[in-house]
């Protein structure tokens, strides 16, 4: 009797182990297909997890906007970051507010810091800054990603596809190179 | 011993039917030790290959496409689930087929996760991975009965607590830890109560409080300080703990709690014999009403709590211990801080006396037991207690040397009379 309710609960448990990576996989595959695409200009950090192995951190250029001074902005403040295009393309932050924007495309993320001063602006952090990588592809790519930044003329940025306030990194690319073949 | 068997039925001092049962006996106990070897080394091989999988998939297969990789990542995860439903079905007297296959689905849960972070390169923190993979390995524990994924459980939200507590400022996330280890109390009372020998019951006795104590200062934001409280009293319950009924027959090894709990009070004690911890405590205290609300307040109210009632409900220290007395630690630290409002030279002075008498207790302990390692503890103590005053105060070189030398010849003295008093005994 007692192995046969423990059974059942294994049988529970199994499901609710199958079913969190399942969602996660649906979850992002459906922002993958059906969102919207944002070229994002990075900046590269370095890498590393002990257990999910080897990434490199993107730094996004486009992670200021300017408000006004003595705002009620706060670090760690919960915003929704509404996001448009500049003249070349790339992502920028058009709007950003506290409750969620009815229609548009936007990020559901926090402040990093507000610098309360003459040109007051504030920095918010992506949630999307680590890019997995193959083990040992991941220094190669940081090297080419260093000499990048010191290139002016070449362009590295991440193709971030936007859907319900969250975003799923493709590819990250050099030169229009991508890093990753897939 | 088999082999003096005849030996012993000739001289007449056992009887045949006596060296049958001896004979009986120590083959039944050859013949289960092997079991005890498979066993451990099944569950080792078992963790070994899940933590392999975790490195394998750690290299972050690039040539795979997404679908690939996902598929890759639920295979070891299914193995793991069907091997737990074999071992639960057709296994069930064989715990270390339960133990194995738990011990593999617990990593293959981590493996998968961390597969689909890595394919759809999820930034969310370390700390969120961790708490993901534990929720969803916990109920583990109960169904499989198992004791290695609660050990690993264990580890796993222990580090979690250092990653949010410590590396994550003024994090609110830390409470989880301690939902989380709510969840192992079940299974380790269980342990207890079958019998608190058992190898799991003492790995559990050894690795439950270390992690108590990581998590614990982690309670310290503003008020630091006040967490010597905290672990006076975590440390008094822990001393308190050692002695519960359930330990008694167990003999040294999960006496662990009371030496822990002693050790740590001592430890506890030793920076605060000096005075440049007192001097600035009470100026920096926020107001009370203030201070009710903070972590560390919260954390003393809790261990407080426990140590109190574990004294008044469950004490269990025979009266003629000598270091029954250590059991009142935590209320006499708590009036020696107290007074340091007063004035902190006198809490300064209050705790020197404190560890003092804590080393002439644990001397006298060793003494009475006839126990040179107790007893030279106890010097230790007391010569550590004397060796922090000098460094904290301007005595002349004379006076130190003379201290040092009276400690030296203190404790060949001590040693020296034991050993007499053996020799004495002896003849």
């Amino acid at each position: 009797m007692n192995n046969k309710r423990n059974l059942i609960l294994l049988l529970l448990l199994v499901c609710l182990q199958l079913f969190v990576p399942a969602k996660m996989i649906y979850d992002h595959e459906a922002i993958l297909n059906k969102g919207k695409v944002f070229k994002f200009k990075t900046a590269p950090v370095d890498p590393s997890d002990p257990i999910r192995g080897k990434y490199i951190t993107l730094q996004f250029e486009a992670n200021r906007f300017y408000t006004t001074i003595n705002a009620a902005w706060y670090s760690n403040q919960e915003v929704f970051a509404t996001l448009g295009e500049d003249k070349d393309g790339f992502a920028k932050i058009a709007n950003v507010s506290t409750s969620k924007p009815e229609s548009a495309d936007y990020i559901k993320t926090n402040i990093d810091y507000y610098q309360n001063s003459d040109s007051a602006y504030i920095v918010l952090n992506f949630p999307f800054t680590k890019f997995y990588m193959e083990e040992s592809k991941a220094a190669p790519a940081e090297k080419a990603y260093i000499d990048a930044a010191r290139d002016t003329t070449s362009v590295a940025y991440a193709k971030v596809s936007v859907l319900n306030g969250s975003g799923v990194i493709s590819n990250v690319f050099i030169k229009d190179i991508p890093l990753v073949n897939k | 011993m088999i082999k003096d068997l005849p030996e012993l039925i000739e001289a007449n001092v056992i009887s045949q039917e006596t060296a049958e049962r001896i004979s009986d006996y120590y083959h039944q106990k050859k013949n289960k030790e092997p079991n005890r070897l498979i066993a451990v080394f099944g569950i080792i091989g078992a963790i070994l290959v899940g933590m392999g999988i975790i490195l394998i998939v750690a290299h972050n297969w690039d040539d795979f496409g997404r679908t690939t990789k996902s598929i890759l990542a639920f295979l070891p995860l299914l193995l793991g689930q069907a091997s737990c439903a074999y071992a639960l079905i057709k296994k069930k007297e064989q715990k270390v087929w339960l133990e194995a296959s738990s011990a593999f689905l617990f990593f293959s849960v981590g493996a998968c996760i961390a597969m689909i972070s890595q394919i759809y390169h999820i930034s969310g923190s370390l700390p969120d991975f961790i708490l993901t993979w534990m929720l969803l390995t916990l109920p583990q524990i109960y169904i499989l009965n198992s004791s290695v994924a609660s050990l690993f459980y264990l580890i796993g939200i222990t580090y979690y607590a250092g990653e949010v507590g410590y590396s994550y400022y003024h994090s609110k996330e830390i409470l989880w830890y301690w939902l989380l280890i709510i969840g192992i109390i079940p299974h380790y009372l269980k342990l207890l109560k079958n019998n608190a020998q058992a190898n799991w019951a003492v790995l559990h006795s050894r690795m439950i409080p270390i992690s108590l104590i990581i998590a614990l200062g982690t309670c310290g934001y503003d008020n630091e300080e006040l967490l010597f409280i905290s672990f006076i009293s975590l440390f008094s319950a822990f001393f308190l703990f050692g002695y519960l009924p359930i330990f008694r027959k167990t003999g040294k090894s999960t006496q662990s709690y009371s030496s822990l709990g002693l050790l740590g009070i001592i430890v506890t004690l030793i920076p605060l014999t000096f005075d440049w911890i007192w001097d600035n405590l009470f100026r920096k205290l926020p107001p009370i009403n203030e201070l009710v609300m903070t972590p560390e307040f919260i954390s003393i109210f809790i261990t407080t709590c426990i140590a109190l009632y574990l004294l008044l409900r469950h004490d269990h220290i025979p009266a003629s211990n000598r270091l029954s007395i250590i059991k009142y630690s935590f209320l006499v630290f708590i009036a020696i801080f107290l007074s340091a409002s007063i004035s902190p030279k006198l809490a300064e002075l209050l705790s020197n006396l404190m560890l003092l008498l804590i080393g002439i207790r644990i001397i006298r302990q060793g003494i009475e037991e006839d126990h040179l390692g107790i007893l030279n503890y106890g010097l230790l103590v007391l010569t550590t207690a004397i060796l922090c005053k000098f460094f904290d105060t301007n005595i002349s070189f004379i006076i130190r040397g003379l201290v040092f030398v009276g400690l030296g010849i203190g404790f060949f003295y001590a040693n020296y009379m034991i050993i007499q008093k053996r020799k004495r005994n002896e003849q």
